[in-house]
């Protein structure tokens, strides 16, 4: 009789155990922001033109603007999306 | 308890109730009303240990799976808002992305709508610019070496 009540006491506890059965999906990154930077461009060694050179320089800034462009928009995703996500508790 | 997820709420909570009453009552009458009943019963005598060991296997079943259903039926409500609020967060960050697509693409248009509008002065004034200075090997050397970030030539 005592085994039976203490396998019946087992089985009982066994009845806490509980799978919760919720799948969260990491939000996917606009494909905007999954491009790299990129190399800096060069000055043509043989040339002896400055506006050559200074179109160069000009691209390269641009290059530096977009991705500062990017980088900032990484950081307020990011942001954006771990205010979401600590908002479901 | 795993297994009750596959059974339909109503039946599951009616089988339960069922269960705990019918195991209370004879668990009751087993133990408290047995001399009666075998007054009238005289031919269960030989079987009232089996009776009792079974009407309390019936009640102790009915307590454990009245445990878990209640128990189960909480946690079903919890998983039931948690995904409500899980489907809420990924529409909002679906309508976070694409702010984020929208700014990004507005940004970058404006940045190489200004490049092509410098690139195009230089175009315009390259003799006057090219006229009055002449760019040496070195002066390419460096601004290479800052575009790399590394030293090609340390003389």
């Amino acid at each position: 009789m005592k085994c039976i009540t203490i396998l019946f006491l087992l089985v009982a506890l066994a009845g806490c155990e509980t799978v919760v059965p919720v799948q969260r999906n990491f939000p996917k990154i606009p494909e905007e922001l999954s491009v790299n930077c990129g190399d800096l461009n060069e000055v043509p060694e043989d040339t002896t033109k400055l506006s050559d050179t200074l179109k160069v320089i000009v691209g390269n800034y641009g290059k530096y603007h977009e991705c500062r462009v990017r980088m900032d928009a990484w950081i307020k995703w990011y942001k954006d999306q771990r205010i979401i996500f600590e908002s479901i508790k | 308890m795993w297994i009750l997820q596959f059974i339909p709420d109503s039946y599951l909570e009616y089988i339960v109730n069922a269960t705990l009453i019918i195991g209370a009552i004879s668990t009751f009458l087993s133990f408290f009303v047995i001399n009666r009943i075998l007054r009238w019963f005289p031919g269960m005598a030989p079987y009232y240990t089996t009776l009792q060991i079974v009407s309390v296997a019936v009640l102790l079943s009915g307590v454990y799976f009245k445990g878990g259903y209640s128990t189960e039926q909480v946690w079903r409500e919890r998983v039931a808002n948690l995904e409500a609020k899980v489907a809420e967060a990924e529409v909002r960050a679906d309508e976070a992305n694409s702010k984020i697509k929208t700014v990004v693409k507005n940004k970058l248009k404006i940045i190489r709508d200004v490049q092509y509008l410098v690139e195009d002065r230089i175009v315009e004034r390259a003799v006057k610019i090219d006229a009055d200075c002449r760019i040496t090997p070195d002066t390419i050397g460096i601004l290479n070496d800052a575009a790399r970030n590394s030293i090609k030539d340390k003389k």
